[in-house]
Parts: C-alpha cells; sequence; structure tokens
C-alpha cells in the first residue's frame, strides 16, 4: 500500500517535469530503438542466412586465378572424384546479371545447380531451352506474370527471350527474390562460358566428419582450387554480419554514450527545486528510504516507458519499413539486391540485454545521486 | 542508555514533571574547526510543556530557525541532548528520526515550502503516503483537515495559484494531517498581513485549546504579545535567555 502510494506520487512528480521528461523520453526511445533494429536486424539476417545455408552443399570446389574465382575445368571432376570418400562431384553454371531496366542484380542458375529446395509457386523448372523459372522479386519488376516472358540481354549484348515456365515461392524470399533459373545449357550460351568449364563443382561427401579431409587433399592436389565447406561458409556470413552490426553498433556508441552523458546529467542533475521538494518530503516525515523508492519508480517508471517505446519503434522500423534506416548497411549494399522484406525478430535474450543495458543505468543513474541529498538532514537540504 | 525512556532531569518552577520536549546543553556548529566555522546554538537548555505556546524572538541570525529544526529532530545537534516525550533523540538513526517527525511534529515554515506545481490535497497529504494507511483513508483524512481549514473549495487547485493566506492554511493543514502533539512554526507571519496574521493565530489558538503544543519563532511582536502565548524566550548568538512564563 505504501510503495503503491509512493508509486502514484511519482507518476505525479514524472508529469510534474513535462518538458524535461518528454526529453529523455524522446532520447531514450530513439537509442533503444536503434539499438533494437541493429540487433534484430542482425539477427533476422542471422535466421535468413541459416535457413538458405541449410540446402548449400557440404563442400563446393572453385578455381581461383590471381585471387580471382575463376570457370573451373570440368576434368578436375576426376581428380576429385578419385579421392577416398567423395560419392559424386557434379558442375554448376551460374553467374550474375545486372538488369540495367530495373537496375537489379538477378543470380542466374543452371538447373543442374539448383541445390536448394526450392518450391514453386506456380508451374515447373525449366525443362527446355528457352524456359526459366523466375523468383517472385525478379517477376514483379519485370512484370512476367502477367507476360509469362523475360528478356534478358547476353555476353553478346542480345536480348533473349525466355518463357517464364515457373515463379518460385519460399519461405524465405531472400533465397528465390532475385533468382532466375535457366537449363545449363542455356546458362553456359547467355554467359558465353567456354566448353569444358563450370562456374564451380559440387562434391558430395556422405561422411561429414571427412569433409574437412576432402577439402584439405582437394587443395593439395588442385592447388589452383579453393574448396568451400558449408561450416565455412556459416561462420563466415555470421561474421560479416556480426561484423557490421559490430561496427554499427561502434558508429551508434557515440550517440549512445551522448545520450548517457545527457541522460545522466538530466537524472542526476538535481535541481534546486528537486532538492527542496526533497527536503520538504523529508521534513514532513519521509525517510531516506521513502525518498529512494520514490526516485526508483521515478526513473524505473520513465525508462521502462522508454524501452517499450523503443521496441515498438523498432518493430515498427523492421516490420513496416523493411528496417530502412539500418538495412543497407548490416546486410550490404549490392549482395541482396534486389530487396526482401525482413522479418522482425526479438528474441528474448535481445529484451533481456536492452532492458540491462538501459533500464538498469538509468534507474541507477536516478537514484544513486538522490541518496547524497537523502542522508542530509531536511534542515541542510532546505537551506542549500 | 542514550535512546531509552528518559526522565527530566530538569525541575521548571520548581515543580518536578515529564517536560514533552527538553534541551539539554544542545550546540550546533556548522563547519566546526574550519575557518567559517558557525556556532549557531551554543549549549542551550530548554524545556517545552505539553500544551505549551512557546514563542522564541530575536534578531534574525540569532539561532531561532536552527533551535527549531534541532528540536524539531530535522537536525541533529553537534553536542547536547534533545529528549521528547521521554525519548533522547540526538543520536538516533535518520529513519527513527523521520518516524519522529512523522508521529509527532507538525511543521509550519516561514515561506510555506508546499510543492508548488501539485494541488492542495496532494501537499495536505504528504506526510501519509509513507504511512500505511489507504489511499481513500489518507484522501478523507485529507479532506477533514481542509475543512477544519476552511479551503475544502480549493482542494484540487494548484498551490501556486493560491493566495499567501490560503498556502498559509494549506501549510496549516498538511502540519495537522498526521495529528501531531507539536506544531513547529518559524516565522510563520512574515509574509501575512496584519488580517491573515490575526486568522492564523486564531487558528493556533483553536489548536492549541485542542491540546497542541505549539512553538514559534518570530521577531513579530504581534505573535508574542498575543495572549495565547504561555512563555516566551530571547535568542542571540545562539544562546537563549530567560524563559519567561506568562
Amino acid at each position: 500500500m505504501k510503495q503503491l502510494k509512493i508509486l502514484e506520487f511519482a507518476l505525479a512528480a514524472l508529469l510534474r517535469r513535462k518538458f524535461k521528461n518528454f526529453a529523455i523520453l524522446a532520447m531514450f526511445s530513439f537509442t533503444v530503438a536503434i539499438l533494437s533494429s541493429v540487433l534484430s536486424l542482425t539477427h533476422a539476417l542471422k535466421e535468413e542466412t541459416a535457413y538458405i545455408l541449410q540446402d548449400v552443399p557440404d563442400l563446393i570446389v572453385q578455381r581461383v586465378i590471381g585471387g580471382r574465382h575463376d570457370l573451373i575445368p570440368l576434368q578436375y571432376r576426376k581428380e576429385v572424384a578419385a579421392i577416398r570418400g567423395v560419392t559424386g562431384v557434379e558442375p554448376r553454371y551460374w553467374g550474375y546479371y545486372y538488369d540495367a531496366l530495373t537496375r537489379a542484380n538477378y543470380t542466374l542458375i543452371g538447373t543442374g545447380g539448383t541445390t536448394a529446395n526450392l518450391t514453386l509457386l506456380d508451374g515447373h523448372l525449366p525443362a527446355e531451352s528457352g524456359q526459366s523459372a523466375i523468383g517472385l522479386g525478379v517477376a514483379e519488376m519485370r512484370g512476367s506474370t502477367q507476360s509469362g516472358e523475360l528478356i534478358l540481354v547476353n555476353s553478346k549484348n542480345t536480348g533473349v527471350l525466355y518463357e517464364v515456365s515457373g515463379i518460385f515461392r519460399s519461405e524465405s524470399r531472400l533465397l528465390t527474390n532475385d533468382l532466375v533459373v535457366l537449363t545449363d545449357d542455356d546458362i553456359i550460351r547467355f554467359f558465353g562460358y567456354p566448353d569444358g568449364q563450370a562456374t564451380d563443382l559440387v562434391v558430395t561427401v556422405p561422411n561429414s566428419n571427412e569433409i574437412q579431409t576432402v577439402a584439405a587433399k582437394i587443395k593439395k592436389i588442385l592447388p589452383d582450387t579453393r574448396p568451400i565447406t558449408k561450416r565455412e561458409l556459416i561462420r563466415t556470413y555470421d561474421m560479416v554480419f556480426n561484423w557490421r552490426s559490430g561496427m554499427m553498433l561502434t558508429v551508434f556508441s557515440a550517440a549512445v554514450i551522448a545520450f548517457c552523458i545527457i541522460a545522466w546529467d538530466k537524472a542526476t542533475g538535481i535541481s534546486g527545486e528537486e532538492k527542496q521538494e526533497i527536503g520538504i518530503l523529508k521534513a514532513v516525515g519521509w525517510d531516506t528510504a521513502d525518498v529512494l523508492a520514490l526516485k526508483f519508480w521515478e526513473g524505473l517508471s520513465l525508462s521502462l516507458l522508454s524501452l517499450l517505446t523503443g521496441l515498438i519503434l523498432s518493430y515498427i522500423h523492421i516490420a513496416l519499413f523493411n528496417g530502412v534506416i539500418l538495412s543497407s548497411v548490416i546486410r550490404g549494399w549490392s549482395v541482396l539486391f534486389p530487396g526482401f522484406q525482413i522479418e522482425p525478430s526479438f528474441p528474448l535474450y535481445h529484451i533481456w540485454l536492452m532492458t540491462f543495458c538501459t533500464i538498469v543505468p538509468y534507474v541507477a543513474s536516478t537514484v544513486i545521486p538522490t541518496w547524497k541529498t537523502a542522508i542530509t538532514d531536511p534542515d541542510s537540504v532546505m537551506r542549500g | 542508555m542514550e535512546n531509552s525512556d528518559h526522565r527530566s532531569r530538569f525541575r521548571y518552577e520548581g515543580v518536578a514533571r515529564l517536560a514533552l520536549i527538553e534541551l539539554d546543553q544542545v550546540s550546533r556548529i556548522y563547519n566546526p574547526g574550519k575557518p567559517d566555522e558557525i556556532v549557531a546554538l551554543d549549549s542551550v537548555s530548554l524545556l517545552v510543556d505539553k500544551q505549551d505556546v512557546l514563542v522564541l524572538h530575536g534578531p534574525s541570525g540569532s539561532g531561532k530557525t536552527t533551535l527549531l529544526s534541532t528540536l524539531g529532530c530535522m537536525a541533529r545537534p553537534t553536542s547536547g541532548n534533545i529528549i521528547v516525550a521521554g525519548k533522547n533523540v540526538a543520536k538516533l538513526p535518520e529513519r527513527f528520526l523521520a518516524q519522529i517527525r512523522r508521529k509527532r511534529f507538525g511543521f509550519i515554515f516561514q515561506h510555506f515550502n508546499l510543492i508548488r506545481e501539485l494541488s492542495v490535497i496532494d501537499n495536505i497529504l504528504l506526510p501519509l503516503i509513507p504511512e500505511h494507511m489507504g489511499i481513500r483513508a489518507v484522501r478523507e483524512r485529507a479532506q477533514a483537515v481542509a475543512e477544519k481549514l476552511d479551503i475544502t473549495k480549493k482542494l484540487n487547485v494548484k498551490v501556486n495559484k493560491l493566495s499567501g493566506g490560503e498556502q498559509q492554511r494549506v501549510a496549516i493543514a498538511r502540519s495537522l494531517i498526521n495529528e501531531p502533539e507539536i506544531i513547529i512554526a518559524d516565522e510563520p507571519t512574515a509574509h501575512l498581513d496584519r488580517k491573515l496574521a490575526q486568522e492564523f493565530l486564531a487558528i493556533l489558538q483553536q489548536l492549541n485549546d485542542d491540546g497542541k503544543t505549539i512553538v514559534i519563532a518570530t521577531h513579530d511582536s504581534f505573535v508574542y504579545d498575543n495572549v495565547m502565548v504561555s512563555a516566551v524566550g530571547y535568542m542571540e548568538e545562539g544562546k537563549i535567555g530567560k524563559v519567561v512564563k506568562r
């Protein structure tokens, strides 16, 4: 009952200092919204990536010349297939295509390389030359849903017409949004790949414990290749997103520090009026614990409201505006172009982290300086 | 045992009795041992009996306010004993002093010391917030006190919208809500005109008739010449002269 009355008084006290507290609320919410958006976007992208990578081959072999990815001769297949533990080696044909019309990058891949578990919304994968299956993003941008056609400009600068035989649907649009699947022959012709060469090789190793050993053997036998394991890919993506979110948080930490300084100043800079008020409360019989409880409730109410506001703003930012302010920094500017819808993701530990990093220091910064005033005799406080 | 019940060692007008408040050689020194040391109270001894109306007067800076704060448990003495209702409070921990202030004292300050942005009723009920009483009971008691002081019409008005006289009434109402035995008033008429001062003294007279003990610091002769005053003490340079009983 006593705490309820003190809480009621604390809320009234917050309302009495509207301007100051609204300024703190606005800054606090903004900080929480940005921090929460960074954490949530990173988490969402990691989940998307993990979803995609679950269907990625366990081992891919690329050729590297001058430190850059190059086409791999098909004759390498025999040498790789001869390694113990390898049960299959298949070439993949794929490449990137910049569509000047829509200013978007598409990923073109041959039917032999569609290793992910893709679901077609409608139609079928290309069964013969001149057919294509495309992602929803490509279909929307090029209006292929209505026309049933897709025209792309090949390496000889000639327009090639493909019949759209299917449109992809996937739980993750990230997976298929920019995808154009053609037959392997069409891909070879489209990009003008020389005979006997593929983009990379997919190696099947049934025993997952042997993947690293096989990769090491490939590198030894074929020194101009780069075997990429699925584990490495996952780790790389995680590192990239962690690095980007880390960079983002580092840049933003300046703003966070500025906020902390201002919040500290606002919360701790007990004005003469507030000191007088504490003196009055003590004079009429409030003890130190009551005054501290008052400040605790004030700090907790304000910071909790700010945290909730910040989280809601963050959710709106991601769910309704697709994380527009931060997503390009975290997911990269070109890699995943064209855009896709990010699913908001707020795991419980993020909320705990935000709570611990914002509410605890704020409440402490409110209560601790008050303590100095609250333990002073009311007579001395009121005299200033 | 300093904090246990303590029978008075003083004799008042030759009659041994238990005083409500006793000050025994109380000193209050600000910044002791420093160049700017100020002796605000210098070995003050004083007895205040139940239902007394004691007026302390003297020039500014004579230590009246410090004496009120000290006997009202708002400041600790540097040395000496303060016995309130038989208990030595001079060295009690702060939480006990707060409890004594809340249970036994009602304060009326020179500048009223109301929280300006709060309404009249919210100011009045401040002393009861830390009490284990229901919100409704607290409000009912605040209303009752406000009725007594004829300020019920202004209960929801912010105090910064009130006149000086009305603020004084709110301050009195706040000092009475915890039903204290002792009312301490520091220069209560300093900001009131003669008419309002007269009204204020009439209220004090009523409270005294109801059994309250009143200690007033003032240099307004209109107060210490009033008929209700039962004892007057003159203060100068932190010392108190003989307390004259009327």
